[in-house]
């Protein structure tokens, strides 16, 4: 082992490990603050390194300027922004409604860059191109190149090390020794409590996006700058990777994070430095130089199986879902109806059109396989494309001897590999599943799919299923055929609901801490539905790329599965039509999009804007639409919601603790509880 | 701790080994010591209280007891059998079932399918193989909430909820029940109803364990009564030597108290 070498890798990888605590950071901060996990942290980042790019590469504006204009003033106000019209109100909401909202505005921000700036090649120099200072009598750069053991420090990789640390020493600063930062940790353990003392709980949260967006911005552009090229995707992604070393820290700890950040700075670069094809290119299979890219998705994976089993939480104040169960009669009668409207579409819709609209029937059944997860259970899976991929391929490996054995290899490989995946998040909270589904996606969009002996680099067959009778290779068949999938798996899906499987999900999802003391392993359900959701993405895929005919690994990234929870929540989480009215609604912005030039970024931006839009009731607009008119017609109303949950009587032996100082309104609420008999309430 | 020894638990069931032993549980909360060596015996057959003030520890006791909070120190033993380092569901399936003082009821569920969910998961979990419906009625009938069997829980009361999750709780046919403020919520004549139904289910062989601010609920329910202040029990006693101490008055009723 060749010292020069490791020092050059390890000064690599601390340099990287610092932009990763500065991306680490804000996403631990606006967490502990708000309890909202900001999923579009990397596309803030990305968005203010295009901005950079913008500003000092296309406007000529001084770096210097452009960094405070952007770190302290532009994405601050956008934080700001952000948690005034879009995360306020979410305070206490179920976890599907705040990740529907912050993927969705990650989403939206990769479509708005995508439109801004179109794909070309943008360099970012480095901050101080030449200079250099000494350390120890070790000349750093002198004269543009000075080094450490013949490893050249550049200004750049020093200064970026030192944001790091004084971010960190900053912030550890500001939570701990001002008031702000003392009302924002206590807003984190109850906020109904900091706001009876006094304490301004909104503030402390606006304060906590504004710093974690502003932190999000200094991230990209440290990345830009380390880049020799921008790449919306790119620089998002390297920002989403944070969140491996912010899981270190339990989202909560700083010093952590900062060790996981650098640990995670010095794994990527190691990898990238003692696996031999960063010296000789050839040596490697070219694809596993996309394993660096790879290795924050499989640190997630180990961090998460380490970390302790978490204390099963209550109920969330916003929980119950009004949406009623379909009866056995009424799904038979949505199943022929849909195959009906099926063969209809079929004699109508021109060649183009069956063919977008059989693609939204495709991506329906994918996205039909949120609802047990999602709908019912309360859990969010961010990469059910992924899954789907993996049916596609299933399907090409084993359909050429067999598509049924094609079929029934996509349902098996897709279940094992769910089991697998969600295995180390079952145990803790809800968000960390969904951080594990987010890694599977990446981890399978960069590594997996692109593998020779996977999908590779060119597109592949993908055989249909044949029914005696039919000629399956027809278009206007195979259309039909995916309707009848559909009302089949919905029938399931809803018979599975009215058993008593779908009555635990329900409960698991109202209260998982009453399931336990009732006598169900919450873990074992969670894996059960998990299975059973990837599983039906995996059969999903296997019938919509059959649909297609060929299959791409490009086809598979990270955006396009949130794209598919977006589409969920669109069409409606918790019913059985929802899923095929989410996938009807890409399909007619896509051809609108295609219908007229002028609204090409329709497909882009638009399910994020309805997503978020509806992420507040993500039952779906159509059912609550039914709700009311069924209220209407049958007058029967319905009360507000968390009625009488919270009484601040009965909650005060929950939220106060020992020897608190309390408020006169607390005092008062005690004094009245305690007057069992006749004591006055006035004589303290 | 002298109060302890001092009561004579005369009205004591002596039967050897209780239904549910707590021993010397601690939980601390960061550097707060929130229960401290707590002791507590409840057997079968009875009714005992727990009460003390607001943050005394009564749910944070209750949470270490089924499993929901870790334990710096102590046993829970159910039925001579220590379940300390058991999961909460291990707990549950060996017999332990309680309410909770913030409801945690299934909302989106009916009150039907509330107590189902928790009869359904009894049948699976133990060697009973009726159907789980059969015991739903019954239950629905015996806690008195038959006829909103229908309704969506989150649309109802506070006090009747309670109802649901004591409901939920006997649907897994329990050796010991933890009541978490059971008549919060409860009119005067439903809180005496709630009386005699754990008086009633007590004798059938249930121990339960009764956290209550209702004073007139607890005298005439429970056998024995413990009582807890800043995470310690300081007394333990009939309700009458309850009633009689002053250390307790003390304690739990404030220097408010005129007489």
């Amino acid at each position: 082992m060749n010292v020069h070498d490791f020092v050059e890798f390890t000064v690599f990888g601390l340099t990287a490990g610092g932009i990763f605590f500065v991306s680490a950071s804000g996403l631990v901060v606006t967490y502990a603050t708000t309890g909202v996990f900001n999923f579009a942290h990397g596309a803030i980042g990305m968005m203010a390194a295009f901005l950079y790019w913008q500003l000092t590469v296309e406007s000529g504006w001084p770096a210097l300027l452009v960094v405070v204009l952007i770190v302290v003033v532009i994405a601050p106000l956008f934080g700001l922004l952000i948690e005034r019209l879009l995360i306020r109100g979410l305070y206490g909401a179920s976890l599907a409604t705040t990740l529907v909202v912050t993927v969705g505005l990650l989403v939206g921000l990769i479509g708005i860059a995508g439109e801004i700036w179109e794909p070309q090649r943008r360099v970012v120099s480095p901050f101080f191109k030449d200079g250099g200072f000494e350390l120890f009598g070790i000349g750093f750069f002198q004269g543009g190149g000075s080094d450490l053991f013949g490893v050249p420090v550049t200004w750049h990789r020093a200064i970026t090390f030192f944001i790091a640390v004084a971010v960190a020493v900053g912030l550890r600063i500001l939570l701990y020794n001002t008031r702000i930062g003392t009302t924002m940790r206590a807003t984190v353990d109850d906020r109904d409590l900091v706001a009876l003392n006094g304490a301004r709980p909104a503030w402390a949260g606006a304060a906590a996006w504004a710093l974690g967006a502003s932190l999000a911005a200094l991230a990209g552009i440290l990345l830009a700058s380390a880049f020799s090229s921008l790449d919306i995707i790119v620089i998002t992604l390297l920002v989403v990777d944070a969140y491996a070393a912010a899981v270190v820290g339990r989202l909560r700890s700083l010093p952590m994070t900062f060790l996981g950040a650098m640990i995670l700075g010095l794994l990527v670069n190691y990898t990238v430095g003692y696996l031999p094809f960063a010296f000789a290119d050839d040596r490697l299979p070219r694809y596993l130089q996309a394993l660096p890219s790879a290795i924050p998705a499989i640190m997630l994976f180990v961090v998460l199986l380490l970390l302790p089993q978490a204390r099963l939480r209550g109920s969330r104040l916003i929980s119950a879902s009004k949406v009623k169960v379909a009866s056995l009669r009424s799904s038979l009668l949505g199943g022929v109806l849909l195959v009906a409207a099926a063969l209809l579409v079929v004699q109508f819709a021109s060649t183009d059109n069956l063919f977008e609209l059989g693609k939204g029937l495709g991506l329906a059944l994918v996205v039909l396989s949120l609802l047990p997860l999602t709908g019912y259970a309360g859990q969010v899976s961010l990469g059910q494309l992924a899954f789907a991929g993996v049916g596609a391929w299933a399907m090409v490996e084993f359909g050429d001897t067999s598509p049924w054995l094609g079929l029934l290899m996509a349902v098996a490989i897709t279940a094992a590999v769910g089991a697998i995946v969600s295995l180390p998040a079952l145990r803790l909270d809800g968000l960390y599943l969904a951080l594990m589904t987010l890694a599977f996606a990446v981890f399978m969009e960069v590594l997996i799919f692109r593998l020779e002996s996977i999908l590779g680099p060119d597109s592949n067959l993908v055989p249909r299923l044949d029914l005696p009778g039919l000629n399956m290779d027809s278009q206007g068949t195979y259309f039909v055929f995916m309707a009848v999938v559909y009302a089949l798996l919905a029938i399931g899906i809803l018979a599975m609901r009215r058993a008593a499987f779908g009555r635990r999900l329900i409960a698991m999802r109202d209260s998982p801490a009453a399931c336990a003391t009732l006598g169900m392993s919450t873990n074992r359900t969670k894996l059960l539905v998990f299975t059973m959701s990837a599983a039906i993405a995996g059969l999903g895929g296997a019938v919509y790329w059959g649909f297609q005919g060929t299959v791409t690994a490009v086809e598979f990234t990270m955006v396009a599965s949130l794209v598919v929870l977006l589409l969920a929540v669109i069409g409606g989480v918790s019913t059985a039509s929802g899923a095929l009215l989410g996938g009807l609604f890409f399909a007619i912005v896509t051809i609108i999009s295609q219908e007229i030039p002028e609204l090409d970024w329709l497909p882009a931006i638009a399910p994020a804007v309805v997503g978020i839009s509806l992420a507040r009731n993500p039952d779906g607009a159509v059912a609550e639409i039914a709700a009311r008119l069924r209220d209407q017609f049958l007058g029967r109303r319905t009360k507000a919601d968390g009625d009488g949950e919270h009484d601040p009587l009965t909650d005060l032996d929950a939220t106060l603790p020992l020897g608190a100082d309390l408020t006169p309104v607390q005092i008062e609420a005690l004094d009245r509880e305690l007057a069992i008999e006749e004591v006055s309430v006035g004589s303290r | 701790m002298e109060a302890v020894d001092e009561a004579p638990g005369a009205a004591l069931d002596e039967a050897p080994g209780a239904a549910l032993e707590v021993e010397g549980v601690t939980v601390s909360f960061g550097g707060l010591l929130a229960l401290d060596e707590v002791n507590l015996d409840v057997d079968a057959r009875s009714v005992t209280g727990l009460i003390g003030p607001n943050g005394a520890g009564k749910t944070t006791l209750f949470n270490a007891i089924c499993g929901l909070q870790s334990m710096r120190r102590g046993s829970v033993t159910l039925d001579g059998k220590n379940l300390s380092r058991s999961a909460p569901h291990v707990r549950a399936r060996r017999g332990l079932a309680r309410t909770f003082q913030r409801l945690e009821v299934f909302g989106s569920l009916s009150v039907r399918d509330n107590v189902r969910v928790a009869a359904e998961l009894h049948n699976r979990f133990s060697d009973v193989t009726g159907e789980a419906d059969a015991t739903v009625e019954p239950i629905l009938e015996r806690v008195g909430i038959a006829d909103i069997a229908d309704e969506y829980v989150d649309s109802l009361p506070t006090g009747i909820a309670r109802l649901v999750e004591l409901a939920r709780a006997l649907a897994t046919e329990p050796k010991v029940l933890l009541l978490d403020e059971p008549s919060s919520g409860l009119d005067p004549s439903e809180t005496s109803e709630m009386g005699n139904l754990l008086t009633e289910i007590s004798s059938e062989g249930l121990a339960v364990l009764l956290v209550e601010h209702d004073v007139g609920l607890v005298m005439s329910t429970c056998q024995r009564v413990y009582v807890l202040e800043f995470g310690r029990i300081i007394a333990c006693g009939t309700s009458e030597e309850i009633r009689g101490n002053e250390q307790v008055q003390a304690a739990y009723l404030g220097a408010g108290r005129g007489d």
